[in-house]
């Protein structure tokens, strides 16, 4: 038995070993194309710049350029924003999921805002919140609030019916069946969902800021686009990565710890 | 003796997009108290259904269901529902799912866990109290469901194909565990089962069903003596008992067919 354990968490850890090793080759393939392209002249700098340029560049940007201060503008609009669409699209999807005369009543409401384009809500957004910080949430808001209330109504609209039977069996009333089945059976998707989100929120960055703004990753690679510095218009974009890869790493994480019973997996 | 539960002339119909369809017709028997019921019939005959009914998911159409002389307009925890599909809360260990039934009737905080241990013991769960049920196999997810629908007492249990998904051997012992918390407890039980020898082995009375909209076809007093022990299926009342039980099945899932008869089924049975 133990030693079916110890074998078992050595096959564990090499999985493991292999999937980081995998998710390295795949960068490091995508580097050796880059590096084929431009060293050798292919491109031309102004277009693609070489590693070596894009990693001089970034130094640059954060030793002389304040980089770091531009990271964490951004960080803030798109946590703020973000946290704000969730605080509302969470209760909203779950009151969707659950009854048909509110999907009925906001349903279509946020199916509609959901097909125009958060960039459309520029002009709007200095006019009512002016050109500061809560200007930027507000993008990240319109473009992360209606897709998520939809996926959150979704998740709770999946909540298994048999659960929900035996719940009523005990002659559990609506909200009973609500707080002890509905909401911590949904849980698990509700958290995938703002995982999702909050990925494509980062894809709002450049949006965001595209317009009056001072600071942030996507003013910077505006910037670079207006004195063609090519070199940090790919170190924004990488940086953005990043942070996005970040991003749903500690939501993966956390999904770990927070549902340990969940046989979510891969399927092979 | 007093009946326990009485199905009065019960109807079912279905609405669904506009189609009618009736799933129980007629359909009327009552269970003494303490009574073990099985009831089987063709596939798709309104099984489920009449479960539904009891349980007060839904009411009939026409007609009525008593429980203690009382008609059963909504689901309560005086009845306790075992159902096919595996059940327990995934975010719930096994003691927090047994628990589950007690908080939902607002059992006192202090005694849930006493009582929750207790049918842990009984259903032989003893071990896997903070598992969850992701770890558990088919047979330990029914003795979880069992478990927490016996510790809010039922007055009735009512159970629909619990162990059809399990296979031979886990089938066997769940059998033989569900006789022997009967034999303890001495619950009325309300068993739907699609399996002619489960249904033989279990029950004091068997309820035949007809093919959809069903009724009851016969009622089939078992009288073979208990404790049950595998030997009486080799016994010849048994088979009579079986074959009579089968003919009656067949026979009903014949008129919903629509191909022609089978031929090993037409030399047995017509
Ligand atoms: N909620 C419902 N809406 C519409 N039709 C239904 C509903 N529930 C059951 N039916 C129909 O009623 C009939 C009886 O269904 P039921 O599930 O009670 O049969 P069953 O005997 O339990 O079947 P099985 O052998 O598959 O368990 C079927 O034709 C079914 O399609
Ligand atoms: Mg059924």
């Amino acid at each position: 038995m133990h030693r079916h354990r110890k074998l078992h968490l050595y096959f564990e850890k090499e999985r493991k070993t292999r999937f980081i090793l995998f998710g390295i080759l795949g960068f490091v393939i995508l580097v050796a194309i880059w590096s084929l392209i431009t060293y050798t002249g292919l491109v031309k700098p102004l277009f693609l710049p070489t590693p070596t340029a894009v990693l001089e560049g970034t130094i640059d940007l954060f030793v002389n350029q304040n980089f770091m201060n531009d990271i964490i503008a951004s960080i803030y609009r798109i946590f703020a924003g973000f946290v704000i669409a969730a605080v509302i699209a969470i209760p909203l999807g779950i009151v969707i999921g659950i009854s048909k005369t509110s999907e009925a009543f906001v349903g279509p409401v946020v199916s509609f805002v959901r097909y125009m384009p958060a960039a459309a809500f520029i002009p709007l957004a200095i006019l009512w919140l002016g050109i500061g910080d809560v200007e930027k949430m507000f993008i990240i808001f319109i473009g992360t609030f209606p897709y998520l209330t939809l996926l959150v109504a979704d998740v709770v609209m999946n909540v298994d019916r048999n659960h929900i039977n035996v719940a009523r069996s005990f002659g559990a009333k609506n909200k009973t069946i609500i707080k002890e089945v509905v909401i911590p059976s949904s849980l698990p998707g509700i958290w995938d969902s703002l995982r999702i989100m909050a990925g494509i929120g980062w894809t709002y960055i450049i949006v965001a800021e595209l317009v009056a703004a001072s600071s942030g990753i996507g003013h910077v690679i505006i910037e670079a686009q207006r004195y063609l510095l090519t070199s940090n218009i790919i170190t924004g974009l990488i940086v953005i990565g990043i942070l996005g890869l970040i991003t749903d790493l500690i939501f993966r994480y956390s999904y770990k710890r927070f549902f340990p019973y969940s046989i979510k997996g891969k399927i092979l | 003796m007093k009946a326990k539960l009485e199905v009065k002339n019960v109807y079912k119909v279905f609405l669904s997009r506009n189609k009618e369809t009736p799933a129980l017709s007629d359909m009327s028997f009552s269970i003494r108290e303490k009574e073990f019921v099985s009831v089987v019939g063709p596939s798709g005959c309104g099984k489920t259904t009449l479960i539904n009914l009891v349980a007060g998911f839904y009411a009939p159409t026409k007609g009525e269901i008593l429980l203690n002389d009382k008609r059963i307009m909504y689901p309560g925890a005086d009845r306790g529902v075992v159902f096919q599909k595996y059940t327990s809360f995934p975010w719930l260990t096994v003691l927090d799912n047994i628990k589950f039934g007690l908080k939902i009737i607002n059992f006192p905080h202090k005694e849930r866990e006493k009582i929750a241990k207790e049918y842990v013991k009984i259903v032989g769960l003893n071990g896997f109290e903070n598992e969850y049920p992701k770890n558990l196999s088919g047979g330990m997810q029914q003795r979880v469901a069992l478990a927490r629908t016996l510790a809010t007492n039922p007055d009735i249990l009512l159970m629909d194909e619990p162990f059809g998904a399990l296979d031979t051997q886990t089938r066997r012992f769940m059998q033989d565990l569900l006789l022997q918390i009967w034999k303890k407890t001495r619950k009325t039980i309300l068993f739907v089962t699609h399996d002619v020898d489960e249904a033989l082995f279990m029950a004091d009375k068997v309820l035949v069903m007809s093919t959809r909209p069903g009724h009851i076809k016969d009622i089939v007093d078992v009288g073979l003596e208990r404790p049950r022990n595998l030997k009486i299926e080799f016994s010849n009342k048994y088979i009579k008992l079986k074959e009579h039980i089968q003919k009656i099945i067949t026979k009903e899932s014949l008129k919903s067919l629509n191909e022609p008869i089978p031929e090993t089924i037409k030399q047995l049975y017509q």
